[in-house]
């Protein structure tokens, strides 16, 4: 009965061109709106997947990694007395303002990691490596920071400035697909500069995060809520943990979550309405003949192949059709600096939503046919 | 040797009460193979149920139906499909041809139904299509043929498969007076020449001329 579903789809030609607009329209919708919430994601919790770490300690009450508040690095003492605890470590997490060449100013995201365990150290280099940053003021920029900084030569001098007390940092790398979530380009420095110059504007002694790294075995949320009696002041997360709360924060408390899934969830609907839109018209077109069939000696059974072959049909076409679009577009869109994650799993968990939208509405179609009285195929 | 299809006493009652209406009153009817039987009656007189009936699509308020002498009538709904699929062929008067399918394909696709391979299912079209005279036009689909070569479609649809019985309601109700002739004089020879049990409902007097047999219904009961 698929020959029958894919020859009455094709024989309408101007529906089904309609159709697979709709539902392709829809498609790329929903599969970029989930690509660049999980791209979105992604940047937001890129630093935490990237430092090979098992615990953070962080200020108290932290949302997520963006607003960390410096606390006293005293507390690694207490962090590397901890009998699981292999070994520790601190990043530095500050906001300043990058001088551009033509006299604008351009807020970045200042990390300080310790070039010697690379811990906080950018993990994708395009020239130069984390380590060159060590001894002195020198910086590493994302090579996507260029459309918004400006060209990002080796070897030239930028003015930083940090709570009215500017230095210059000179460039000696640039690291690759490095993205903060709110889109501040991040600078990267030596974790002895950047803590230098806190002291200098008044706050010495400070870092953001203390990063552990455990013993083999050990229980990284057993050993975190022990830390936590230990520190009071602080928040200790397992590195899921933080992950989890940090994509919480700007999917929940931001409601930004909620604009990407409703948009999703829109697009989904309206993807799905359309096919069973069409199959319902055609359908009902088509009454005398799926009476017929009834007549001839088809089952019901057999006839609703008909009506669900036909979703499936216009899903994995209309699917298919958007796939190519958004993966023919995905280049320019990470080139223009869009968060944008694809993978296959993301494909097929997608395409199974579109088509259980697609079979769905396709459901109300097969209402007809189950009423259809057979006898009706004798009007004149 | 028993009928090819054989209904005993059956009656249809539509609706309740005020709206009852007694459409087939106790009919007893037999259908012999080889030959063309016409059922006829004014407009209203339950030609129609009968018909649906004998046809296994409308189920019977009471009485009996034997096809090949087995009693139908006694199965269960889950059953019908299969017995309208390998006992009986339909021909509707209006034509009732599946528009995305071409002339031969409308033939394959009840073949398709009954489990024929498709291979052995296009060369049975094109043969039955031969045998109504429509080889030319068997790639064509529906929108372009004209009414009686639909009707012809039709008619070869109806023997797809090669049922033993073949039931038509009003099959040249919409076409013009030759063309209708050339429908009943096919009915005709499928009867004579390919020995199948014809019934016909019909006001057509083309029928009426080169009927075996006419069956006269009135208000639901058999006069003659
Ligand atoms: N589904 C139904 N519900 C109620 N009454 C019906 C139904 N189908 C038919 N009837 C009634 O049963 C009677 C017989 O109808 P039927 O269609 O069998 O007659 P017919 O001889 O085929 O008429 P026509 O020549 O107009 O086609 C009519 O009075 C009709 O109104
Ligand atoms: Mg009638």
């Amino acid at each position: 009965m698929l020959w029958l579903a894919l020859k009455t789809l094709f024989h309408e030609k101007i529906r089904l061109a309609i159709t697979l607009i709709g539902i392709t329209v829809s498609a790329v919708l929903v599969l970029v709106q989930v690509a660049i919430y999980l791209g979105s994601m992604g940047n937001a919790t890129a630093i935490i997947r990237h430092t090979d770490a098992d615990l953070w300690v962080t200020s108290r009450n932290i949302q997520t990694f963006d607003f960390a508040l410096p606390f006293s690095e005293e507390v690694i003492d207490r962090v590397r007395a901890m009998r699981e605890v292999a070994r520790a470590g601190k990043i530095l997490l500050a906001y300043g303002n990058l001088k551009l060449p033509d006299g604008g100013l351009e807020q970045v995201q200042m990390i300080g990691y310790n070039p010697d365990t690379g811990l906080g150290a950018p993990w994708s280099m395009r020239v130069g490596r984390a380590v060159d940053v060590k001894g002195g003021n020198f910086m590493i920029l994302d090579e996507s920071a260029e459309p918004r900084l400006g060209r990002l030569s080796i070897g030239s001098n930028w003015e930083l400035d940090f709570a009215n007390k500017p230095q210059s940092f000179k460039l000696v790398g640039l690291s690759q697909g490095i993205r903060s979530f709110t889109t501040s380009p991040i600078v990267f420095m030596d974790y002895n500069a950047l803590s230098a110059w806190m002291a200098d504007v008044g706050w010495p002694g400070q870092t953001a995060f203390i990063v552990a790294k455990l013993r083999p075995g050990a229980d990284a949320s057993r050993v975190a809520a022990a830390l936590r009696r230990v520190l009071p002041d602080n928040d200790v997360l397992t590195r899921e943990g933080f992950i989890a709360k940090s994509v919480e924060y700007w999917t929940i408390e931001t409601g930004l979550g909620m604009a990407f899934f409703l948009t999703a969830l829109l697009a989904t609907v309206i993807g799905g309405s359309i096919v069973g839109q069409t199959i319902y018209a055609s359908t009902i077109e088509h009454l005398r003949e799926f009476g017929t069939l009834k007549a001839i000696g088809a089952r019901n059974g057999e006839i609703y192949q008909i009506i669900f072959s036909q979703a499936v049909i216009g899903a994995i076409a209309g699917y298919g059709l958007a796939t190519a679009i958004v993966l023919s577009a995905e280049g320019a869109l990470q080139r223009a600096g869009v968060p944008f994650y694809l993978s296959p799993a993301l494909f097929g968990a997608l395409f199974v939503v579109l088509l259980l939208a697609c079979l769905g509405s396709a459901y109300f179609s097969v209402g007809k046919i189950r009423t259809l009285d057979p006898v009706s195929v004798f009007k004149g | 040797m028993e009928p090819a299809l054989l209904v005993k006493n059956i009656s249809k009652v539509y609706g309740r009460g005020e709206n009852r209406v007694v459409a087939v009153d106790s009919v007893t009817l037999a259908l012999e193979r080889r030959e063309l039987l016409l059922i006829m009656g004014p407009s209203g007189s339950g030609k129609t149920s009968l018909l649906s009936m004998m046809g296994c699509i409308l189920r019977p308020t009471s009485g009996e139906i034997y096809i090949e002498g087995r009693r139908v009538s006694a199965l269960s709904e889950a059953d019908l499909p299969d017995v309208r699929r390998h006992a009986l062929g339909f021909v509707f008067q209006a034509f009732n041809l599946f528009s995305a399918l071409t002339a031969a394909e409308n033939i394959e696709l009840v073949l398709r139904l009954k489990r024929v391979d498709k291979a052995r299912s296009r060369a049975i079209a094109m043969d039955l299509l031969a045998r109504v005279g429509l080889t030319k036009r068997a790639h064509l689909y529906p929108a372009d043929l004209s009414g009686g070569e639909k009707q012809r479609t039709a008619l070869a649809r109806a023997l797809a498969g090669d049922p033993p019985i073949v039931l038509a309601d009003e099959p040249t109700a919409n076409l013009d007076s030759k063309t209708g002739k050339e429908i009943v004089g096919l009915l005709k020879g499928l009867a004579e020449e390919s020995g199948k049990a014809v019934a016909v409902v019909s006001h057509d007097p083309k029928v009426e001329a080169l009927a075996h047999r006419i069956a006269l219904l009135e208000d639901g009961r058999l006069i003659a």
